[in-house]
Protein backbone atom coordinates (compact mmCIF):
# COMPACT_ATOMS: atom_id res chain seq x y z
CA UNK A 1 0.00 0.00 0.00
CA UNK A 2 1.37 3.46 -0.56
CA UNK A 3 -0.02 5.63 1.37
CA UNK A 4 0.37 9.73 1.69
CA UNK A 5 0.20 11.34 4.84
CA UNK A 6 -0.33 15.13 6.00
CA UNK A 7 2.59 16.78 7.54
CA UNK A 8 1.40 20.35 6.70
CA UNK A 9 0.83 21.21 10.59
CA UNK A 10 4.40 20.20 11.63
CA UNK A 11 5.99 22.65 10.62
CA UNK A 12 3.57 25.05 12.21
CA UNK A 13 3.72 26.20 15.83
CA UNK A 14 2.96 22.92 18.39
CA UNK A 15 -0.42 22.88 18.72
CA UNK A 16 -2.37 19.94 19.69
CA UNK A 17 -3.00 18.81 15.98
CA UNK A 18 0.13 19.09 15.46
CA UNK A 19 1.61 16.89 18.68
CA UNK A 20 -1.13 14.47 16.98
CA UNK A 21 0.20 13.98 13.78
CA UNK A 22 3.83 13.89 15.13
CA UNK A 23 3.24 11.08 17.70
CA UNK A 24 1.34 8.86 14.92
CA UNK A 25 3.96 9.63 12.23
CA UNK A 26 6.30 8.36 14.25
CA UNK A 27 4.49 4.99 15.15
CA UNK A 28 3.30 4.50 11.54
CA UNK A 29 6.62 4.99 10.46
CA UNK A 30 8.32 2.76 12.33
CA UNK A 31 5.37 0.29 11.41
CA UNK A 32 6.25 0.74 7.87
CA UNK A 33 9.70 0.61 7.78
CA UNK A 34 9.26 -2.93 10.55
CA UNK A 35 6.09 -4.40 8.46
CA UNK A 36 6.67 -3.68 4.66
CA UNK A 37 3.32 -3.58 4.81
CA UNK A 38 2.57 0.12 3.78
CA UNK A 39 5.26 2.63 2.36
CA UNK A 40 4.64 6.30 3.59
CA UNK A 41 4.87 9.56 1.87
CA UNK A 42 5.28 12.59 3.39
CA UNK A 43 3.08 15.75 1.74
CA UNK A 44 3.10 19.27 2.79
CA UNK A 45 1.21 20.39 -0.11
CA UNK A 46 2.29 24.22 -0.78
CA UNK A 47 3.30 24.89 2.97
CA UNK A 48 6.48 27.24 2.34
CA UNK A 49 9.34 24.88 4.02
CA UNK A 50 12.93 24.14 2.86
CA UNK A 51 14.44 21.18 3.25
CA UNK A 52 16.39 22.38 6.53
CA UNK A 53 12.59 22.88 7.89
CA UNK A 54 11.89 19.17 6.84
CA UNK A 55 15.02 17.92 8.73
CA UNK A 56 14.15 19.57 11.93
CA UNK A 57 10.55 18.82 11.92
CA UNK A 58 11.00 15.09 10.26
CA UNK A 59 14.48 14.17 10.88
CA UNK A 60 13.25 11.57 13.65
CA UNK A 61 11.99 9.58 11.02
CA UNK A 62 13.21 6.18 8.71
CA UNK A 63 14.58 7.20 5.27
CA UNK A 64 11.83 5.13 4.18
CA UNK A 65 9.17 7.37 4.89
CA UNK A 66 9.45 9.24 1.58
CA UNK A 67 9.46 13.06 1.81
CA UNK A 68 7.22 15.15 -1.14
CA UNK A 69 8.40 18.56 -0.16
CA UNK A 70 5.95 21.22 -2.49
CA UNK A 71 3.18 19.68 -3.70
CA UNK A 72 0.21 17.60 -3.55
CA UNK A 73 -0.25 13.69 -4.46
CA UNK A 74 -1.77 12.53 -7.91
CA UNK A 75 -3.81 9.62 -7.61
CA UNK A 76 -1.64 7.63 -9.58
CA UNK A 77 0.87 8.19 -6.83
CA UNK A 78 -0.81 7.01 -3.98
CA UNK A 79 -3.65 3.66 -2.94
CA UNK A 80 -4.78 6.50 -0.19
CA UNK A 81 -4.53 10.16 1.65
CA UNK A 82 -4.42 10.49 4.85
CA UNK A 83 -5.23 13.97 7.09
CA UNK A 84 -5.19 14.86 10.53
CA UNK A 85 -4.69 18.54 9.83
CA UNK A 86 -8.43 19.46 8.43
CA UNK A 87 -6.33 19.99 5.15
CA UNK A 88 -8.74 20.13 2.27
CA UNK A 89 -8.56 16.91 0.04
CA UNK A 90 -10.37 18.30 -2.94
CA UNK A 91 -6.84 17.42 -4.87
CA UNK A 92 -6.67 14.29 -4.35
CA UNK A 93 -8.79 11.71 -6.30
CA UNK A 94 -9.01 8.83 -4.39
CA UNK A 95 -9.57 6.97 -1.11
CA UNK A 96 -9.24 9.48 1.64
CA UNK A 97 -9.21 9.39 5.27
CA UNK A 98 -10.13 12.28 7.31
CA UNK A 99 -9.15 12.30 10.59
CA UNK A 100 -11.76 14.78 12.62
CA UNK A 101 -10.46 15.92 16.09
CA UNK A 102 -13.38 17.41 17.07
CA UNK A 103 -16.52 19.52 14.95
CA UNK A 104 -16.11 22.51 17.28
CA UNK A 105 -16.05 24.79 14.56
CA UNK A 106 -19.73 23.82 13.73
CA UNK A 107 -21.37 23.27 17.14
CA UNK A 108 -19.55 26.36 18.88
CA UNK A 109 -18.64 28.59 16.64
CA UNK A 110 -17.57 31.39 18.98
CA UNK A 111 -14.73 29.62 20.13
CA UNK A 112 -13.23 29.90 16.26
CA UNK A 113 -11.31 32.60 14.59
CA UNK A 114 -13.23 32.71 11.26
CA UNK A 115 -10.42 31.39 9.33
CA UNK A 116 -10.12 28.52 11.13
CA UNK A 117 -13.91 27.86 10.76
CA UNK A 118 -13.88 28.69 7.01
CA UNK A 119 -10.73 25.66 6.78
CA UNK A 120 -11.99 23.24 8.97
CA UNK A 121 -16.07 23.72 7.72
CA UNK A 122 -14.58 23.61 3.52
CA UNK A 123 -12.05 20.61 4.14
CA UNK A 124 -14.68 18.28 6.38
CA UNK A 125 -17.71 18.87 3.87
CA UNK A 126 -14.94 17.95 1.41
CA UNK A 127 -14.41 14.95 3.40
CA UNK A 128 -18.03 14.15 3.30
CA UNK A 129 -18.40 14.97 -0.31
CA UNK A 130 -15.72 12.76 -0.86
CA UNK A 131 -16.93 9.63 0.82
CA UNK A 132 -13.90 9.58 3.06
CA UNK A 133 -13.50 7.17 6.16
CA UNK A 134 -13.71 9.74 9.08
CA UNK A 135 -11.67 8.46 12.33
CA UNK A 136 -12.80 10.62 15.05
CA UNK A 137 -10.77 11.30 18.56
CA UNK A 138 -14.01 9.90 20.35
CA UNK A 139 -17.80 9.04 20.88
CA UNK A 140 -18.47 12.19 21.60
CA UNK A 141 -16.96 13.74 18.65
CA UNK A 142 -18.76 10.28 16.48
CA UNK A 143 -21.91 11.67 17.98
CA UNK A 144 -21.61 15.06 17.15
CA UNK A 145 -20.65 14.23 13.49
CA UNK A 146 -24.09 12.61 13.10
CA UNK A 147 -25.63 15.33 14.42
CA UNK A 148 -24.72 17.08 11.08
CA UNK A 149 -24.12 14.45 8.50
CA UNK A 150 -25.38 11.05 7.23
CA UNK A 151 -22.16 9.38 7.48
CA UNK A 152 -22.66 5.28 6.58
CA UNK A 153 -21.22 3.36 9.67
CA UNK A 154 -18.65 1.79 7.93
CA UNK A 155 -16.99 5.62 7.01
CA UNK A 156 -16.50 6.11 10.51
CA UNK A 157 -14.29 4.84 13.03
CA UNK A 158 -13.30 6.16 16.83
CA UNK A 159 -9.95 6.23 16.97
CA UNK A 160 -8.61 7.59 20.29
CA UNK A 161 -5.22 9.09 20.47
CA UNK A 162 -3.00 8.93 23.80
CA UNK A 163 -0.53 10.83 25.64
CA UNK A 164 2.83 10.78 24.42
CA UNK A 165 5.30 8.34 25.89
CA UNK A 166 7.71 11.41 27.32
CA UNK A 167 4.86 11.69 29.88
CA UNK A 168 5.68 9.78 32.87
CA UNK A 169 5.82 9.43 36.82
CA UNK A 170 9.23 10.56 37.81
CA UNK A 171 11.27 9.03 40.47
CA UNK A 172 11.97 10.22 43.52
CA UNK A 173 15.07 11.89 42.25
CA UNK A 174 13.85 12.62 38.65
CA UNK A 175 11.04 15.03 40.57
CA UNK A 176 13.56 16.81 43.12
CA UNK A 177 15.38 17.68 39.82
CA UNK A 178 12.01 18.77 38.22
CA UNK A 179 11.45 20.44 41.67
CA UNK A 180 15.02 22.36 40.27
CA UNK A 181 14.40 22.99 37.50
CA UNK A 182 11.42 24.55 37.85
CA UNK A 183 12.88 26.85 40.70
CA UNK A 184 15.21 28.31 38.35
CA UNK A 185 13.31 28.93 35.35
CA UNK A 186 9.90 30.06 36.73
CA UNK A 187 10.63 30.64 40.37
CA UNK A 188 7.90 27.57 41.49
CA UNK A 189 9.27 26.23 44.59
CA UNK A 190 6.10 25.20 45.87
CA UNK A 191 2.81 23.18 45.56
CA UNK A 192 0.63 24.75 42.60
CA UNK A 193 -2.61 23.83 40.36
CA UNK A 194 -1.82 23.28 37.20
CA UNK A 195 -3.86 24.18 33.61
CA UNK A 196 -2.59 23.48 30.19
CA UNK A 197 -4.28 24.76 26.93
CA UNK A 198 -4.18 27.45 24.50
CA UNK A 199 -5.29 30.66 26.81
CA UNK A 200 -8.95 31.02 24.24
CA UNK A 201 -12.52 31.10 25.72
CA UNK A 202 -13.23 27.56 25.28
CA UNK A 203 -10.66 26.41 27.88
CA UNK A 204 -13.25 28.22 30.73
CA UNK A 205 -10.21 29.77 32.61
CA UNK A 206 -12.27 32.63 33.24
CA UNK A 207 -14.43 30.58 35.65
CA UNK A 208 -11.80 28.20 36.71
CA UNK A 209 -9.64 31.78 38.04
CA UNK A 210 -12.68 33.03 39.68
CA UNK A 211 -13.33 29.35 41.55
CA UNK A 212 -9.36 30.08 42.59
CA UNK A 213 -10.46 32.93 43.79
CA UNK A 214 -12.61 31.49 46.32
CA UNK A 215 -10.74 29.18 48.26
CA UNK A 216 -8.66 29.42 51.10
CA UNK A 217 -6.41 32.35 51.29
CA UNK A 218 -3.46 30.39 52.82
CA UNK A 219 -3.70 27.90 50.42
CA UNK A 220 -4.23 30.35 47.30
CA UNK A 221 -1.08 32.71 48.82
CA UNK A 222 0.92 29.67 48.92
CA UNK A 223 0.21 27.62 45.56
CA UNK A 224 -0.27 29.61 42.58
CA UNK A 225 -2.24 28.82 39.68
CA UNK A 226 0.01 27.88 36.99
CA UNK A 227 -1.07 28.68 33.43
CA UNK A 228 0.56 26.77 30.17
CA UNK A 229 0.04 27.51 27.07
CA UNK A 230 0.12 30.19 24.23
CA UNK A 231 -2.57 33.30 23.92
CA UNK A 232 -3.70 35.34 21.50
CA UNK A 233 -7.33 35.28 20.58
CA UNK A 234 -9.77 37.20 22.29
CA UNK A 235 -8.11 37.37 25.37
CA UNK A 236 -11.05 39.94 26.72
CA UNK A 237 -13.08 36.97 26.48
CA UNK A 238 -10.26 34.55 28.55
CA UNK A 239 -10.46 36.82 31.24
CA UNK A 240 -11.65 39.88 31.32
CA UNK A 241 -10.06 41.36 34.97
CA UNK A 242 -6.79 42.32 35.82
CA UNK A 243 -5.13 38.73 36.40
CA UNK A 244 -4.97 38.05 39.98
CA UNK A 245 -1.65 38.05 41.52
CA UNK A 246 -2.20 34.28 42.01
CA UNK A 247 -2.56 33.29 38.46
CA UNK A 248 0.68 32.54 36.78
CA UNK A 249 1.07 32.48 33.18
CA UNK A 250 3.88 30.90 31.91
CA UNK A 251 3.29 30.89 28.21
CA UNK A 252 4.40 27.80 25.99
CA UNK A 253 6.73 25.72 27.62
CA UNK A 254 8.96 23.29 25.91
CA UNK A 255 8.61 19.27 26.55
CA UNK A 256 10.70 18.59 29.53
CA UNK A 257 9.25 21.70 31.52
CA UNK A 258 5.60 20.27 30.63
CA UNK A 259 6.81 16.91 32.16
CA UNK A 260 8.19 18.62 34.93
CA UNK A 261 4.87 20.73 35.33
CA UNK A 262 2.69 17.27 35.55
CA UNK A 263 4.83 15.86 37.65
CA UNK A 264 5.37 18.37 40.12
CA UNK A 265 1.36 19.76 40.40
CA UNK A 266 -0.50 19.19 43.47
CA UNK A 267 -3.57 19.10 40.86
CA UNK A 268 -4.34 19.41 36.75
CA UNK A 269 -7.31 21.90 36.21
CA UNK A 270 -9.45 20.87 32.76
CA UNK A 271 -12.73 22.78 33.06
CA UNK A 272 -12.86 22.90 29.21
CA UNK A 273 -16.13 24.17 28.26
CA UNK A 274 -15.70 21.29 24.59
CA UNK A 275 -13.36 19.37 23.25
CA UNK A 276 -13.00 16.60 20.97
CA UNK A 277 -10.52 14.25 23.28
CA UNK A 278 -9.01 16.06 26.17
CA UNK A 279 -4.86 15.57 25.39
CA UNK A 280 -4.09 17.52 28.83
CA UNK A 281 -6.25 14.99 30.75
CA UNK A 282 -4.32 11.85 29.93
CA UNK A 283 -1.29 13.47 29.85
CA UNK A 284 -1.58 14.50 33.92
CA UNK A 285 -2.94 10.90 34.45
CA UNK A 286 0.05 9.92 32.61
CA UNK A 287 2.51 11.34 35.01
CA UNK A 288 0.20 10.35 38.22
CA UNK A 289 -1.28 13.67 38.89
CA UNK A 290 -4.63 13.93 40.21
CA UNK A 291 -7.40 15.95 37.37
CA UNK A 292 -10.12 17.88 37.44
CA UNK A 293 -11.81 18.38 34.61
CA UNK A 294 -15.61 18.99 33.01
CA UNK A 295 -18.10 16.55 32.72
CA UNK A 296 -19.23 17.65 29.95
CA UNK A 297 -18.12 16.64 25.65
CA UNK A 298 -15.11 14.64 25.33
CA UNK A 299 -13.53 14.69 28.89
CA UNK A 300 -15.76 12.66 30.56
CA UNK A 301 -15.45 9.94 28.85
CA UNK A 302 -11.90 10.40 28.15
CA UNK A 303 -11.48 10.73 32.14
CA UNK A 304 -13.96 7.73 32.97
CA UNK A 305 -13.60 7.72 36.57
CA UNK A 306 -10.17 8.55 37.05
CA UNK A 307 -10.87 12.04 37.19
CA UNK A 308 -12.87 14.47 39.48
CA UNK A 309 -15.90 15.68 37.09
CA UNK A 310 -17.47 18.78 37.26
CA UNK A 311 -19.71 21.32 35.40
CA UNK A 312 -17.63 23.52 33.68
CA UNK A 313 -20.21 26.59 33.58
CA UNK A 314 -21.00 26.60 37.32
CA UNK A 315 -17.82 28.14 39.22
CA UNK A 316 -19.14 26.72 42.73
CA UNK A 317 -18.65 22.93 41.40
CA UNK A 318 -15.31 23.77 39.67
CA UNK A 319 -14.27 25.25 43.53
CA UNK A 320 -15.81 22.16 45.20
CA UNK A 321 -13.96 19.72 43.01
CA UNK A 322 -10.52 21.78 43.92
CA UNK A 323 -11.24 21.70 47.63
CA UNK A 324 -12.14 18.16 47.41
CA UNK A 325 -8.68 17.08 45.39
CA UNK A 326 -6.70 19.58 47.09
CA UNK A 327 -8.28 18.98 51.05
CA UNK A 328 -8.68 14.70 50.40
CA UNK A 329 -5.28 13.17 50.14
CA UNK A 330 -6.60 10.03 49.68
CA UNK A 331 -9.12 11.08 46.98
CA UNK A 332 -5.55 12.03 45.05
CA UNK A 333 -4.75 8.83 45.91
CA UNK A 334 -7.41 6.87 44.04
CA UNK A 335 -7.46 9.41 41.53
CA UNK A 336 -3.69 8.92 41.24
CA UNK A 337 -3.70 5.07 40.82
CA UNK A 338 -7.09 5.40 38.90
CA UNK A 339 -5.69 7.85 36.71
CA UNK A 340 -2.37 5.39 35.77
CA UNK A 341 -4.90 2.88 34.30
CA UNK A 342 -6.83 4.61 32.26
CA UNK A 343 -4.00 6.48 30.53
CA UNK A 344 -2.33 3.15 29.81
CA UNK A 345 -5.81 2.10 28.30
CA UNK A 346 -4.93 4.80 25.71
CA UNK A 347 -1.37 4.34 23.31
CA UNK A 348 -0.37 5.39 20.07
CA UNK A 349 0.73 1.81 18.80
CA UNK A 350 -3.28 1.29 19.34
CA UNK A 351 -4.28 4.23 17.00
CA UNK A 352 -1.73 2.97 15.05
CA UNK A 353 -3.40 -0.23 14.64
CA UNK A 354 -6.91 0.92 13.78
CA UNK A 355 -5.46 3.41 11.67
CA UNK A 356 -3.56 0.65 9.53
CA UNK A 357 -6.42 -1.55 9.54
CA UNK A 358 -8.43 1.30 7.98
CA UNK A 359 -5.68 1.59 5.27
CA UNK A 360 -5.85 -1.82 4.57
CA UNK A 361 -9.95 -1.34 4.68
CA UNK A 362 -9.96 0.71 2.09
CA UNK A 363 -7.40 -0.56 -0.51
CA UNK A 364 -8.79 -3.09 -0.73
CA UNK A 365 -12.02 -1.83 -2.34
CA UNK A 366 -12.20 1.43 -3.07
CA UNK A 367 -15.26 2.55 -3.85
CA UNK A 368 -16.60 5.00 -7.19
CA UNK A 369 -16.06 8.52 -5.85
CA UNK A 370 -18.55 10.90 -6.97
CA UNK A 371 -17.57 13.34 -9.80
CA UNK A 372 -16.47 16.84 -9.57
CA UNK A 373 -16.32 18.22 -6.04
CA UNK B 1 4.71 37.37 1.14
CA UNK B 2 4.47 40.61 2.70
CA UNK B 3 2.28 41.37 5.30
CA UNK B 4 -0.10 43.90 3.06
CA UNK B 5 -0.28 41.30 1.07
CA UNK B 6 -0.89 38.05 2.86
CA UNK B 7 -4.00 40.53 4.44
CA UNK B 8 -4.94 41.38 1.07
CA UNK B 9 -4.83 37.70 0.17
CA UNK B 10 -7.32 36.49 3.50
CA UNK B 11 -9.45 39.52 2.44
CA UNK B 12 -10.19 37.82 -0.86
CA UNK B 13 -10.27 34.62 0.47
CA UNK B 14 -13.07 35.13 2.84
CA UNK B 15 -14.73 37.16 -0.48
CA UNK B 16 -14.47 34.37 -2.54
CA UNK B 17 -15.39 31.93 0.10
CA UNK B 18 -19.13 31.73 -0.11
CA UNK B 19 -18.84 31.00 -3.90
CA UNK B 20 -16.40 27.83 -3.38
CA UNK B 21 -18.86 26.42 0.07
CA UNK B 22 -22.20 27.35 -0.69
CA UNK B 23 -22.43 24.91 -4.02
CA UNK B 24 -20.71 21.95 -1.90
CA UNK B 25 -23.12 22.70 0.84
CA UNK B 26 -26.48 21.99 -2.45
CA UNK B 27 -24.47 19.01 -3.98
CA UNK B 28 -24.06 17.26 -0.02
CA UNK B 29 -27.99 18.28 0.53
CA UNK B 30 -28.83 17.20 -2.72
CA UNK B 31 -27.19 14.10 -2.24
CA UNK B 32 -29.04 13.00 1.13
CA UNK B 33 -25.91 13.50 3.11
CA UNK B 34 -27.12 16.64 5.47
CA UNK B 35 -29.14 15.60 8.63
CA UNK B 36 -32.67 17.53 8.84
CA UNK B 37 -31.68 21.53 8.77
CA UNK B 38 -28.45 21.32 8.36
CA UNK B 39 -27.94 22.47 5.16
CA UNK B 40 -29.62 25.92 6.17
CA UNK B 41 -27.14 25.49 9.15
CA UNK B 42 -24.01 25.08 7.21
CA UNK B 43 -25.28 28.11 4.53
CA UNK B 44 -25.88 30.39 7.29
CA UNK B 45 -22.65 29.71 8.95
CA UNK B 46 -20.88 30.02 5.70
CA UNK B 47 -22.15 33.59 5.21
CA UNK B 48 -21.42 34.83 8.58
CA UNK B 49 -17.61 33.12 8.32
CA UNK B 50 -17.35 35.43 5.78
CA UNK B 51 -19.10 38.83 7.20
CA UNK B 52 -16.87 37.83 10.07
CA UNK B 53 -13.75 37.44 8.53
CA UNK B 54 -14.13 40.92 7.50
CA UNK B 55 -14.88 42.04 10.63
CA UNK B 56 -11.75 40.48 12.49
CA UNK B 57 -9.79 42.13 9.93
CA UNK B 58 -10.91 44.97 10.42
CA UNK B 59 -10.61 44.66 14.12
CA UNK B 60 -6.95 43.90 13.28
CA UNK B 61 -5.79 46.30 10.61
CA UNK B 62 -8.42 48.21 9.25
CA UNK B 63 -9.89 46.57 5.59
CA UNK B 64 -7.54 46.52 3.14
CA UNK B 65 -9.98 45.93 0.24
CA UNK B 66 -13.26 47.39 -0.28
CA UNK B 67 -16.22 44.95 0.61
CA UNK B 68 -17.95 44.24 -2.33
CA UNK B 69 -22.04 44.97 -1.96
Amino acid sequence: MRIGFDVAKVFGPRDGIASYTTSLLEVLAARAESSGEFSLHLYAGDVDAGPRDWDQALGRLPASALRHPGRHPDRDDLDLFHTTSFTDTGFFDGPVLFTVHDLTFLSHPEYHRSLNRAHCLRSTLRAVWQDATLAVDSQATADEVRRWFHVPLERMQVVYPAASSVFVPLDADELAGARRRLADRFRLDGPFVLSVGTLEPRKNLARLIEAYAGLDPDWREASPLVLVGDGGWKPAAVFSGEWPDFARRLGKVDEPDLVALYNAASVVAYPSLVEGFGLPVVEAMACGTPVLTSNASSLVEVAGDAAVCVDPFDVAAIRGGLEALLGDPSLRSRCREAGFRRAAGFSWEKTADQVIGIYRDRTVAAPERPAGG
Amino acid sequence: MSDRAAEVEEALFFELYPAEVLPLIDKLDRSGRLTEGTADRLRRLTLEIRAEGWSDQAADSGPVVPRAT
